[in-house]
């Protein structure tokens, strides 16, 4: 039987993985390495909420690694179109809400897992105006008319 | 952030990046507000967390954050790509002088303005450039002054001549490129009077020279002062006729195409890949001293060499990367696409080989005309891999789904070095069951014992009897004595 690691979320729950699921994020990994998870590993930061959806995405993207492996030598040729699968599976799973991506972004940041940086980094901003970012985020302008005017010249171009 | 952990600082850490506002009493401790959800908080992650949000949008979409509020004008500054096309800039596909110097100033201002760490930075630019010295000041400062590491220059297509197509003369300082830190450079429409940008370029890895016009002399010096290219592209007029000599060392990947060269002599021992579009030379003036590459497949037809790739597989060692193979899945092989033959030569015993072989074919862009395979023998494989990466599985073809994918098609295959193996027959059932190979398989035995010539045979019976889905597809060898006369 594979090794458990036990993970704890902000609100106290306790989540319990494979150790090859944990293992995709390195700060985790270097734990492992230091030997010092034993007894479970507080995540002050990370919600119940965000820690589950981390950990679906992590325990996925161990099982495509893993049959991509097995691809490799035997079974399945469809390499490609299994690559395919999972970057849809990708694009479902960071169909979120904007507090939630955030708080995986920021997960993923924090326990460095490189994949799920890069797949909420990409949703975040992409495609957005400078009102509808400014809007999702509750950025609040600091600017004055004149000043963001200012700014605006500055590489003019950008915004035409 | 340090990459080791105690439990205390894993709880310190997240602590620090919860979404609160973090405020110290006077005791130095950490007092955490809760805040509601409407709280600009994604202006209060470090610019490191930013900037990989950033790393993800188009050009204007990084400048245009500079407006989002006061913490967000500076951002942008620190990406560490700059893509600048300056007919995107003036939003025209044609630049007159005007706009071409107003764009020009616009890429001039980003790269001023830019701050820190610059990785890459591809410039789109207009002839004009490079006689009022600004392009020399943009290569100045991304080379010597940001120590960038990926540069990519183009030069737009002339307007005003476009039927001569003549190039424009870079004309830049002695040792424009040597920089340490550069490691790749693109070039594409120039011409070079002389080689002197190029001298000690010793850390460049990887070179392309598209569409870029000198003396044959120019090129070989160039090539002389870059010791360390492992990767170069070619696509070359040549002025003055003379011989081409690529010596690189450490040259795995090798794209050509000249035009007006009188020969070429290519000695890079370790060359993986070599791809020819097309040699102005005649036959006897072509050279190779790359002892792996050799295709049984003679690509010389009529004094003129037929645009081919040749490719042999070896397993890179742990941890490693093939640099070669990467070049081949990469957006690259759309330059190779109309080099529609193709040569592999791999051990089709090592899952990690047939799966690089797997990969190639999958990422070919079309339908390809001829695809040799030649198989390594198994003397060659064991030299080639003491170690064996990959070489633990026996059951790599015991699947009978279509290889590389269902999408792939090839005119013509050729089996060379067939010795009648489990895997040479089992990837040719597949390759004619599934409709892979349209018209021809032809297969090329090893030259071998008596013994082995039987199971050779036997082989090619075998393979004649699989249903197929082509109605002309054949089934040929170069040794007539190994096929069944009744079969013909």
């Amino acid at each position: 039987m594979s090794k458990k690691i036990i993970f704890e979320s902000s609100e106290g729950e306790s989540f319990e993985v494979d150790e090859a699921v944990a293992l995709e994020c390195q700060t985790i990994k270097n734990m492992i390495e230091d030997d010092c998870t034993d007894g479970g590993i507080p995540l002050a930061n990370v919600n119940s909420a965000t820690l589950t959806k981390v950990i679906d995405y992590c325990k996925k993207h161990v099982e495509a690694a893993a049959a991509a492996e097995a691809n490799a030598g035997d079974k399945d040729i469809y390499g490609a179109n299994k690559d395919i699968e999972l970057k849809t599976w990708d694009e479902e799973f960071v169909k979120v809400d904007q507090p939630l991506l955030f708080d995986l972004m920021l997960a993923a940041n924090f326990l460095i897992i490189p994949g799920l940086l890069d797949l909420t980094c990409k949703t975040m901003m992409r495609g957005k105006t400078v009102l509808q970012i400014r809007e999702i985020f509750h950025i609040k302008k600091d600017y004055t008319d004149a000043e963001e005017a200012e700014v605006r010249k500055e590489n003019a171009w950008a915004f035409e | 952030m340090s990459i080791f952990f105690t439990k205390e600082s894993i709880v310190l850490a997240s602590q620090s990046m919860d979404r609160s506002i973090p405020l110290s009493d006077v005791d130095g401790e950490m007092i955490h507000v809760e805040v509601v959800n409407s709280l600009d908080w994604i202006s209060k992650l470090p610019n490191d967390l930013l900037l990989k949000v950033l790393s993800k949008l188009s050009m204007e979409e990084v400048l245009r954050t500079s407006v989002l509020s006061k913490r967000w004008v500076d951002v942008w500054k620190e990406t560490s790509h700059l893509y600048l096309d300056m007919r995107r800039i003036a939003k025209a596909k044609i630049l007159l002088p005007e706009v071409s110097h107003q764009a020009a100033r616009s890429v001039t201002k980003i790269i001023k303005d830019h701050r820190g760490h610059l990785e890459r930075c591809t410039i789109y630019h207009d002839s004009l450039q490079c006689e009022d010295g600004v392009f020399e000041s943009w290569i100045q400062s991304l080379v010597n002054v940001k120590h960038i590491k990926h540069l990519k220059l183009v030069n737009l297509f002339d307007h005003f001549e476009p039927i001569t197509g003549s190039h424009v003369t870079l004309d830049l300082l002695p040792k424009s490129f040597s920089h340490p830190d550069l490691i790749s450079l693109f070039l594409d429409e120039y011409n070079l009077e002389t080689p002197h940008a190029f001298y000690s370029c010793r850390s460049l890895k990887d070179l392309s020279l598209i569409n870029v016009s000198a003396e044959t002399e120019v090129f070989n010096a160039v090539l002389v002062s870059c010791p360390s290219l492992e990767v170069l592209a070619l696509k070359i007029s040549c002025h003055k006729k003379g011989f081409l000599k690529i010596e690189n060392h450490n040259l795995k990947f090798l794209f050509l195409s000249c035009l007006g060269i009188k020969g070429i002599n290519v000695s890079s021992p370790n060359l993986d890949i070599l791809s020819i579009e097309y040699l102005s030379c005649k036959e006897e003036n072509f050279f190779t001293a790359s002892p792996r590459l050799h295709s049984h497949r003679n690509y010389w037809a009529a004094g003129q060499c037929l645009a081919h790739t040749s490719y042999i597989i070896s397993c890179p060692q742990q941890g490693e990367e093939s640099i070669g193979h990467k070049v081949m899945l990469s957006g690259f092989t759309d330059c190779m696409k109309m080099l529609s033959l193709m040569s592999v030569s791999v051990d089709l015993t090592n899952a990690k080989e047939v799966e690089m072989l797997r990969q190639v074919l999958a990422a070919w862009p079309v339908e390809m005309g001829e695809l040799e395979i030649v198989s390594k023998s198994n003397n060659d494989a064991i030299k080639e891999s003491e170690s064996s990466i990959g070489k633990t599985r026996n059951t790599i073809w015991e699947e009978t789904k279509p290889f590389p994918n269902a999408e792939f098609r090839v005119y013509t295959v050729w089996l060379s070095n067939f010795s009648g193996s489990e895997e040479e027959f089992a990837l040719a059932s597949r390759v004619i069951t599934h409709g892979t190979v349209i018209w021809n398989m032809k297969i090329r035995p090893s030259s071998s014992s008596t013994t082995k010539k039987s199971k050779i045979k036997a082989a090619i019976a075998k393979l004649k009897e699989l249903p197929k889905c082509h109605n002309y597809f054949r089934i040929t060898c170069s040794d007539e004595a190994l096929v069944e006369p009744s079969l013909w």
